[in-house]
């Protein structure tokens, strides 16, 4: 198992009897979860502006991977409680960030972790920040819908789920979201 | 390409749909955003922490010590509401008896706080207004009758009015009409919120000398020996009953 290298690795199908391999506590099996749903989890909390995302996709495997064992609805389950788990991390970071102290902005160059090249970062840096830029146009829910949606690549239905929210309701946050991010980019209020 | 390709006709139609971009041209920004949007989920995994990585390698978690801390924060905010719920039921004494006196115990013992055991007294209820005694049934501190008023009005035939002028005025006259009933009657209601038996001899001695409640002279006398207003009250009547039927 490689997990944690730079480069983008084929991700593995989350397949029901890879989720039932899991929760009878096969490695490999558990391995192969973390690699399909990570990415898109940090992905996720990246989006979302969460401060350490590495951290709390941790956090989200820490609370899930215990759990398989009770999860229904297979692969498809798995996601929807992965991501339902994520949110819920992502909410706490938040409320978190708002009771604490203001924190520095990240500093590149005193970081001594970063691995690969320094265009690729920089790029995946840059790319990140207007992504934020543009979302940041967004009010909170169609923020999330979006995220959800684009990032870990859900349904409606699932979204709904994970919001809590109507799936009539959720296509018209979607909807909405789609229009303002529109009409922001036509008028230059935010660039790429 | 996503896996839910119907879902995203609505954005499709929007030119947001994932690769849609080749469709409608890569100056489209809308379509720029979305690729670099889902982009963000196509990146490596980050390394797991050593703690997930025993989960990964097939380590059984233990029971997870924030689980636990909220188990017991939760436990004990639950007992503390309870507790507290019990003692203040147990100081006003809503509990049922036994569960009231153990609680009791335990306060008084453990706490520097005292729950008395005994049930409150009952209030005393203030007396009806047809209780009250009107200038007329006003005690007179003597035993013996006194007349307060010259009679004025005549007996009527009712029973009840003669005992009541009988009893007022306390003289044998009211048994005048020979109706020992009233006197004895009536006297014993004037006597039950009042006279304290003052008024009840004119009724029985009234029955007694016109010869119609004789008999009922000795219980309905007997109150004058006892300072108790209530028996004397419950005696006339009695005595004031024989006296109506040994007139009829």
């Amino acid at each position: 198992m490689h997990i944690g290298c730079e480069e983008a690795v084929s991700r593995p199908e989350l397949t029901d009897e890879l989720v039932a391999a899991a929760a009878a506590g096969d490695p490999d099996a558990r391995g192969a979860i973390y690699q399909a749903l990570a990415p898109q989890v940090l992905g996720y909390l990246k989006a979302r502006g969460v401060d350490d995302p590495e951290a709390v996709t941790n956090d989200v495997f820490l609370q899930l991977l215990p759990q398989l064992g009770k999860v229904t609805g297979g692969g498809e389950g798995v996601r929807r409680l992965t991501f339902t788990i994520a949110r819920a991390r992502m909410v706490d970071a938040a409320r978190a960030r708002s009771r604490s102290a203001p924190t520095v902005p990240y500093q590149p160059e005193s970081d001594a972790r970063t691995v690969g090249s320094a265009e690729d970062a920089a790029h995946a840096a840059l790319s990140l920040a207007r992504v934020q830029a543009v979302l940041d146009v967004l009010p909170d829910d169609q923020r999330d819908v979006l995220t959800l949606r684009v990032v870990a690549d859900l349904s409606i239905e699932q979204v709904a789920a994970i919001m809590g929210r109507s799936v009539g309701a959720v296509k018209q946050l979607q909807r909405r979201g789609m229009v303002a991010i529109r009409q922001a980019l036509a008028e230059r209020r935010v660039t790429l | 390409m996503s896996r839910f390709s119907d879902d995203f006709d609505d954005m499709d139609a929007q030119g947001v749909r994932h690769g849609a971009g080749d469709v409608l041209g890569a100056a489209d920004e809308v379509t720029r955003f979305l690729t670099e949007l889902r982009a963000l989920g196509d990146g490596p995994p980050p390394a797991p922490s050593a703690e997930l990585a025993a989960l990964l390698g097939g380590a059984t978690p233990l029971f997870g010590r924030r689980a636990l801390v909220r188990t017991a924060v939760r436990t004990g905010a639950i007992a503390a509401i309870l507790l507290g719920v019990l003692v203040v039921a147990a100081a006003s004494h809503s509990l049922p008896s036994p569960a009231q006196r153990v609680v009791s115990n335990v306060v008084n013992v453990l706490t520097p706080f005292h729950i008395g055991t005994d049930h409150p007294q009952p209030m005393i209820e203030p007396p009806r207004p047809s209780d009250k005694p009107t200038p007329t049934q006003l005690p007179s501190p003597s035993p013996s009758p006194t007349p307060t008023r010259p009679r004025t009005t005549a007996p009527v035939v009712g029973g009840e009015d003669d005992g009541r002028n009988g009893g007022r005025d306390g003289r044998p006259g009211s048994g005048d009409d020979g109706r020992g009933v009233g006197g004895g009657d009536d006297a014993g209601r004037s006597s039950s919120g009042v006279n304290e038996g003052g008024s009840d001899d004119g009724g029985a001695r009234a029955g007694g000398s016109d010869g119609g409640g004789g008999s009922d002279d000795g219980p309905s006398s007997s109150p004058r020996t006892s300072p108790s207003p209530s028996r004397s009250s419950e005696d006339d009547h009695s005595g004031g009953g024989d006296g109506s039927r040994d007139d009829g």
